[in-house]
């Protein structure tokens, strides 16, 4: 018994620490990053959902995130919206 | 299999989990904007001289063009703490541009796009000291705590921010011009001389060293938030000019403040400007003030602002005094939401005329009051209508008055009334097409002074009209 849960905990930790990317399609399904633009690995955030994600997290508050992670947040929410303003700017 | 071969290998196995994973991984940061602007105005022309209307008749053709700018961000983000920023501005005017903006080139928008586009807007490095230092070195946006009156814009030097619990302290060193950029071009050189026929007179030799004749800028500001709602903040500023015969040197020291009251938001600043201003034969004391108060509060579905901003001004320009307000040369105030009264700082590409220009430093001064509403009408439907009165400070040197005997110039203060109206629509979360509508009544200031000096004309009222397409990525 020990020994299935030892073999387990070391498969757990291979799979988790393996990065994720996005599944291989099978010959039967629409590959959605060729055909729409969607789900495509190394997808990145526009500014605009990066401030969404950003607010988002934010609101969680002090149930999921401490004090200071919340702050370190609201700095990485603020700097991405002195971002925005900055490339608006003349 | 024992339990202690079991254990290595899984240990084993995880090991190797762990090697196969980054330790620190670079964090490539892309991000830009287009803004696409066609024009049809008769005083907006792509430039950014200041609007004077007593170069304008009575009756002008518009202008009518198309300009556009991109902007390209990267970001090399090595953590939390390290990061390089860099920024490009591409700017086009469809047909191109060689009024001087990239030496004797057009920029892209001639036929086949063989032209110079690209421009630098920030490099800087960006890194934490500890937890609470932060320093910036480079190319990098510089504003005042002033609203911008006294300095905004882009300037190569190094900038550090302390926090030390609710107080935040910021020191900036910026250096805009030193030998290597004092090329002047001189008088006609003999044949097969020089650049292009001229000769160049440069600071730039062995017994100018480099360093010396510099325009400096020092900055400091200290912020503290007295609690959730409420900041009071103080800024010393000098610019120091030393690249001329003239030297300048500006003082500017300055107070502000911002609060919430319930739905209500206050701000508003209070500055006094001591130094001198190089002039010939002697150079002029300086004792300039600026003054603003603002308020915005949350009604219905938008936002009601309203706000006041005086600049001193000076009316006597024979004596050894300077009482007008002196800038940096590149300032802003963004808040009234002008057009064509003043530089707001968000035209979004090239075009940038307004009355008082991107200097604020005039010895009319300035007074201006604005009242404005911005409505978002649905989640992707907006408009944003502002009214604003501007007056000179000084009366001084106001424009001649055709119509009164002796040619007097003008005795009303009041240069004009815009009213304006942005409307705009989300076409996708983040590309807007919008339109924007401005008019200015000009005032008795103008009275009679068309550029034909005929005693019964006053010159055309300025307009514009913008159709606008804004995408941000």
């Amino acid at each position: 018994m020990k020994k299935i849960a030892v073999l387990m905990i070391a498969a757990f930790s291979m799979a988790v620490a393996v990065p994720v990317f996005a599944a291989e399609m099978t010959k039967e399904q629409k590959d959605q990053c060729l055909l729409a633009s969607k789900g495509c690995a190394g997808e990145a955030d526009t500014i605009q959902k990066k401030i969404k994600k950003l607010q988002a997290e934010v609101k969680k508050g002090t149930k999921v995130y401490s004090a200071d992670e919340i702050k370190k947040l609201n700095d990485k929410l603020k700097e991405a919206e002195d971002l925005l303003d900055n490339m608006m700017k003349n | 299999m024992s339990l202690k071969k079991t254990v290595a290998i899984a240990a084993a196995v995880g090991a190797l989990a762990a090697i196969s994973v980054p330790a620190m991984a670079l964090e490539n940061e892309f991000h830009g904007i287009y803004n696409l602007k066609f024009f049809s105005s008769n005083v907006e022309n792509g430039g950014t001289a200041a609007i004077d209307p007593t170069g304008y008749l009575e009756k002008n053709k518009a202008n009518n063009y198309f300009e556009q700018r991109a902007r390209l961000q990267y970001t090399a983000k090595a953590n939390d703490d390290l990061k390089l920023v860099t920024q490009f501005e591409l700017d086009t005017k469809f047909g191109g541009d060689k009024t001087g903006k990239y030496g004797i080139s057009s920029d892209g928008g001639v036929f086949d796009a063989d032209g110079i586009s690209i421009e630098t807007k920030h490099v800087y490095l960006d890194f934490n000291l500890g937890k609470n230092i932060n320093v910036r070195t480079g190319i990098q946006p510089i504003k005042d705590s002033l609203k911008g009156i006294f300095l905004d814009a882009d300037l190569a030097g190094v900038q550090a921010t302390s926090k030390m619990g609710a107080a935040t302290l910021t020191g900036g060193y910026f250096r805009y011009k030193t030998e290597s950029s004092l090329l002047t071009t001189g008088a006609a050189a003999p044949a097969g001389t020089g650049v292009n026929g001229t000769q160049s007179t440069s600071f730039f030799t062995n017994t100018s060293p480099l360093g010396h004749d510099n325009a400096d800028i020092f900055t400091l500001d200290a912020k503290i938030a007295l609690n959730k709602d409420a900041k009071v903040g103080a800024s010393y500023y000098l610019l120091s000019d030393y690249s001329t015969a003239t030297v300048t040197t500006f003082h500017v020291v300055g107070l502000n403040a911002d609060a919430k009251v319930g739905p209500l938001s206050l701000s508003g600043f209070l500055a006094a400007e001591t130094g001198f201003v190089g002039s010939t034969p002697r150079r002029k004391a300086i004792s300039g003030y600026a003054a603003n108060v603002a308020a915005k509060v949350a009604i219905g579905p938008g936002t009601l602002k309203t706000a006041a901003l005086y600049l001193t001004g000076d009316g006597n320009t024979g004596n050894g005094n300077n009482t007008a307000w002196n800038s940096t040369g590149s300032a802003t105030y963004a808040e009234g939401g002008m057009f064509l009264l003043v530089r707001t700082g968000v035209g979004g590409t090239s075009t940038d005329r307004t009355l008082t220009g991107a200097n604020f430093t005039s010895n009319k001064g300035l007074i201006l009051y604005t009242l404005g509403f911005d409505a978002a009408i649905t989640p992707k439907l907006y408009t944003n209508v502002n009214l604003g009165m501007l007056w000179a400070a000084k009366n001084l040197g106001a424009p001649t008055d055709g119509g009164l005997p002796g040619s007097k110039p003008n005795a009303s203060n009041f240069r004009g009334g815009e009213i304006n109206l942005e409307t705009g629509y989300k076409v996708y979360d983040n590309l807007t097409a919008k339109v924007q509508l401005a008019y200015v009544l000009l005032g008795g200031y103008y009275k009679h002074s068309a550029a034909n000096l005929d005693p019964t004309k006053s010159p055309e009222d300025p307009y514009t009209g913008r159709v606008a397409l804004s995408y941000a990525f």
